[in-house]
């Protein structure tokens, strides 16, 4: 792999994690209010996390 | 039992030193300065240069202790809660800690099995957010992305089963611990190997 190619992948990774931020920021959000509630997430809580986990996987997979 | 751990400083990581260089560039572009990517990749290594070396400066002249801590994390024992640590350990803090949630489930008085669980898997997700973008990349090397293949799949189907365990019966059986430690090792293997290549 050439230095350009690493360059590029860098930064497509950076950009990656700079999208990944407000999925973060949103699950970081929904624990604080979970603690704060003293609950356990929802069904639909865990769905919209499973989503992006499967979604994420097939993705990896090719698919 | 509480033990302290300690994870990578946010300031030795490509990831976010990149982001930060990408948000700049947007910045000074309001200014007519155009920062290309490869001018970005160019200035993130040289960030990276400076503050490696720095850290050996300041190691050789003894007037710092090495610390690996972005902050300490106290942590109660506990494998789902260990869950987390090792994704925190993995660099995985993107965006820094505050948009971390499990950093935030780290430093909780006494998060449920779910909690956890759910901050861990979010921490995942992260994680395969860049594994993605690595496997769709013209650069990627075929043998990496059979092996992120291989341990993204056991990842995924490991931390869904402890997530179904711990829904299940609240994490307090000896089944949702035995789950909840498969993903443990099973994620704990898929972040190492993203960090030894360089894509975390």
């Amino acid at each position: 792999m050439g230095t350009a190619q690493l360059i590029l992948l860098g930064i497509q990774i950076a950009e990656a994690a700079a999208q990944a931020i407000p999925e973060a920021i949103a699950a970081r959000d929904a624990v604080e209010r979970m603690l704060a509630e003293d609950r356990d997430p929802t069904d639909a809580e865990w769905e919209v996390l499973n989503a992006v986990t499967v979604g994420l996987t097939r993705r990896i997979q090719g698919g | 039992m509480s033990e302290a751990i300690t994870s990578k400083s946010w300031y030795r990581s490509r990831t976010i030193w990149g982001v930060i260089v990408a948000l700049l560039a947007q910045v000074v572009s309001r200014w007519g300065y155009d920062l290309t990517p490869a001018l970005q990749g160019e200035v993130v290594t040289v960030i990276l240069d400076a503050v490696s070396a720095g850290g050996a400066g300041l190691a050789i002249f003894g007037r710092v202790k090495a610390s690996k801590a972005i902050a300490p994390v106290k942590v109660r024992s506990g494998v789902a809660k260990a869950l987390v640590t090792a994704m925190l350990l993995g660099g995985l803090a993107l965006g820094g800690p505050t948009a971390c949630a499990g950093y935030t489930i780290a430093q909780a008085e006494d998060p449920t099995p779910a909690q956890v669980i759910y901050a861990a898997q979010s921490e995942y997700n992260k994680a395969l957010h860049a594994a993605a973008v690595y496997v769709e990349s013209d650069a990627a090397d075929e043998d990496v992305v059979a092996v992120l293949h291989r341990l993204s799949t056991a990842a995924t189907e490991t931390i869904l089963d402890a997530q179904k365990a711990v829904r299940s019966d609240g994490g307090k059986s000896a089944t949702a611990a035995a789950a909840v430690t498969a993903a443990h090792h099973a994620v704990e293997a898929f972040i190492d190997y993203l960090t030894s290549k360089g894509i975390l």
